[in-house]
């Protein structure tokens, strides 16, 4: 088996899966149509302000499970509708804030400012053309990186790291998130402690279940999907109740959207938008490898240097930035869309999660089994076959469909989609919140799941409303259990070394970066 | 000083982390834990189960203070009022409602139909919990009830749209996570 194999092994494995349906005497593989519905599933919730990729693939997964169970033929397909949604979200997002001047999703904020003077201006479907194509550009590149550099990093972490540096690595891992995410980074460490200390409750190795006052049926920990859906979603949802509450707001939206004849876009304006697309593109991924830097500050570096190619470059007649140019619309988007495909770079070579949609691939994958994000994926073994590395090329072969479905029908979907934007949210988010319990419910079927989760879903309420991102809770939740068995199994293969972390050189340089971020994010105010 | 005594959100968040790592490490770990942070078997030295949240009550410790030393040099930009213990209240209240709607509702419905002599005495909630109607009571009660409710408190007006909605939406809820699956348990049918 040498890599080109597994490379076919996996586009087989999507291609000759099982076929839900046939056209013409031709299957139509299972995993393709659910790539498909989750792409239209996601570009509707990303064009509905109050909905969120993430949510849309909280509440799909136990649906998902029910349907296919957790047998290995499982996985692929739910993947796949994950990606799609995940995807779909991302062109989703700019639809009402081109068209009503309301971010779909945070990162469209920066697409409302040429987007919705453009719609005013009766460019509506100009500007949706140029928000579809820069964000499937800026997408399509993010994920040829990952589709290179995670196998890369994958091997060089199974060759170069053994179990103290794989420990010291997940603490860096930790140390970045907390410190860069959030407003502070003392209040991403007290996240992060948090979310740690939850996940060690009922778990441990003795005997008596550790921390859990003596309640048994915490005996093995809160459920996962009941701490990371309350803090996650419920705890955003609480807040957007609570928005419209306190500040007496509701109403419909009945803006009408003026339309001219300029609504095309032509060859040369694209190749006028190439310059900036690109440079966003490149922005956007790198933002996206480094876990836990959301794609909103992407969006704002990519606009901030699109906006200075554009002074220079300018001519009299063109609007400027903020006035309608087609050229903000495409340095936004297109940096926005490419944290998407390399924030999982990460999650498939570290199996650490980056954000909040690649924490529930994460969660699919360990629901479902068979597929442990990580570098034990990415073992190129010649003489029997590596399951996992073949669902790995697997995953990035319905990356790949997902983006030539973005190209040939997303842009149709998203411009059709304008009517989800004027669902007022009070009509919106009691149904999110209802349709997130049952979820929890029918997957761990017990009220008391239920409660739990409301009482994470109020931390996280807390938590946003005293600035403190709930991501470092979440990551640290995810990863604290392998923090600890991989230390463990370190301090057991030193021979009980206590100065384990500092056995090797590269250890140290993971933990003195560790320390080097913390300080330097805490000097380094924050905005 | 002056900024403490007015109220410096971070402030107060950095000590109660201060109080709640120290409450961790000196009480709740120490009572709660089996083994120490570090625990010799048969000549052998392992990490014990409290090295791993003594680490977490360092961290929330540690970050405590900092986030105490630096609310002193510069003004929080937070805000925890009455008006969000209030919605944190009022939101419980209805979801305390709700749920227990939906809990008990159908439960009983049947125990009052079989006191009145309208349904075998044999019969419980328990064998029905997975037949409709029986099994859609709690949930479209519970769940109506906590839909309508929430558009209430936003809309601050009781409006029958927003009851519509809120029967719509159980219906295509019922209609997703239900009629499709026989192995589906929809809320509170797991519980019985």
């Amino acid at each position: 088996m040498d890599i080109f194999d597994y490379i076919w092994l996996g586009v087989l494995a999507v291609f000759q899966g099982p076929a839900l349906f046939e056209i013409f005497g031709i299957g139509i593989p299972l995993s393709l149509v659910m790539v498909f519905a989750g792409l239209v599933l996601g570009i509707l919730v990303g064009s509905t302000p109050g909905l969120a990729g993430p949510m849309a693939m909280a509440v799909s997964l136990p649906i998902l499970i029910s349907v296919f169970g957790y047998s290995a033929d499982a996985l692929l397909p739910v993947m796949a509708f994950l990606i799609g949604i995940m995807k779909g979200s991302t062109i989703g997002g700019a639809v009402p804030a081109i068209l009503f001047n309301t971010p779909g999703t945070p990162d469209a904020y920066m697409t409302t400012l040429d987007g919705y003077p453009m719609s005013q201006k009766g460019q509506a479907g100009k500007a949706l053309r140029v928000a579809h194509i820069s964000s499937v550009s800026g997408d399509t590149f993010s994920d040829l990186v990952l589709f290179t550099c995670a196998p890369f990093l994958a091997v060089m972490v199974e060759a170069y790291l053994d179990l103290p540096e794989k420990t010291a690595l997940i603490i860096l891992s930790l140390s970045f998130i907390a410190a860069i995410v959030g407003s502070s980074v003392a209040k991403g460490l007290i996240s992060m402690g948090l979310g740690m200390l939850v996940a060690y409750i009922g778990t441990g190795e003795d005997f008596y279940p550790r921390l859990t006052v003596g309640y048994e049926s915490l005996a093995s920990g809160f459920p996962v999907v009941s701490v990371i859906l309350g803090v996650l979603i419920i705890g955003e949802v609480f807040k957007g109740i609570e928005d419209i509450w306190q500040n007496k707001y509701y109403k419909d939206n009945k803006t009408q959207i003026p339309v001219s004849n300029d609504n095309k876009l032509s060859f040369a304006e694209f190749k006028n938008l190439l310059p900036y697309i690109r440079n966003s593109a490149i922005i956007g991924t790198i933002i996206g490898a480094l876990p836990g830097i959301g794609s909103t500050l992407a969006a704002t570096l990519g606009y901030a240097t699109g906006r200075r190619r554009f002074q220079k470059l300018k001519s009299a007649d063109e609007p400027d930035f903020g006035e309608g140019a087609p050229a903000g619309i495409a340095a936004t988007e297109a940096a926005n869309s490419a944290v998407s495909g390399s924030n999982l770079i990460p999650v498939l070579s570290l199996g650490i999660p980056g954000n909040a949609a690649a924490v529930f691939l994460i969660l699919a994958a360990d629901s479902i089994g068979g597929f442990n994000p990580g570098p034990s994926v990415f073992r190129f073994s010649v003489e029997e076959v590596n399951p996992e590395l073949v669902i790995a090329f697997g995953l990035f072969t319905i990356m790949f469909v997902a983006n030539i479905l973005n190209w040939t029908v997303g842009g149709m979907f998203m411009r059709s989609v304008g009517i989800m934007s004027k669902i007022p949210k009070h009509y919106v988010l009691p149904v999110v919140l209802l349709i997130s319990l049952t979820a929890v419910y029918i997957q761990e079927t017990s009220i008391s799941v239920i409660w739990f989760t409301i009482g994470f879903g109020i931390l996280g309420y807390i938590f946003r409303k005293l600035d403190i991102s709930p991501l470092p809770f979440v990551i640290a939740y995810i990863l604290a259990g392998k923090l600890e068995s991989t230390a463990r199994q370190a301090f057991d293969a030193t021979n009980g070394d206590p100065y384990f972390l500092f056995s090797s050189m590269t250890s140290i340089v993971f933990i003195t970066l560790a320390v080097i971020t913390i300080l330097f994010f805490m000097r380094a105010p924050k905005k | 000083m002056t900024r403490i005594l007015k109220g410096n959100p971070d402030f107060t968040i950095g000590m109660l982390s201060v109080i709640f790592g120290l409450f961790l490490f000196f009480v709740w770990i120490p009572n709660d834990v089996e083994t120490d942070v570090i625990e010799k078997v048969r000549f052998q030295t392992r990490i014990g189960d409290s090295l791993a949240p003594s680490i977490a009550a360092f961290i929330i410790f540690f970050s405590g203070i900092v986030l105490t030393v630096q609310s002193l040099f510069k003004d929080g930009h937070v805000e925890f009022s009455g008006g969000n213990v209030k919605y944190i209240f009022l939101l419980l209240s209805i979801m305390v409602v709700s749920i227990n709607l939906m809990h008990w509702s159908g439960y009983l419905i049947v125990e009052l139909l079989k006191n009145s002599g309208l349904m075998d005495e044999a019969t419980s909630y328990r064998v029905l919990r997975d037949t409709a109607p029986w099994k859609y009571i709690g949930f479209v009660l519970g769940g109506a009830f906590f839909s309508f409710t929430l558009t209430c408190m936003m809309e601050r007006a009781v409006r029958w749209k927003s009851f519509i909605i809120s029967l719509l939406a159980i219906a295509v809820l019922i209609i997703i996570y239900d009629v499709p699956f026989d192995n589906i348990l929809l809320p509170p049918n797991g519980d019985f």
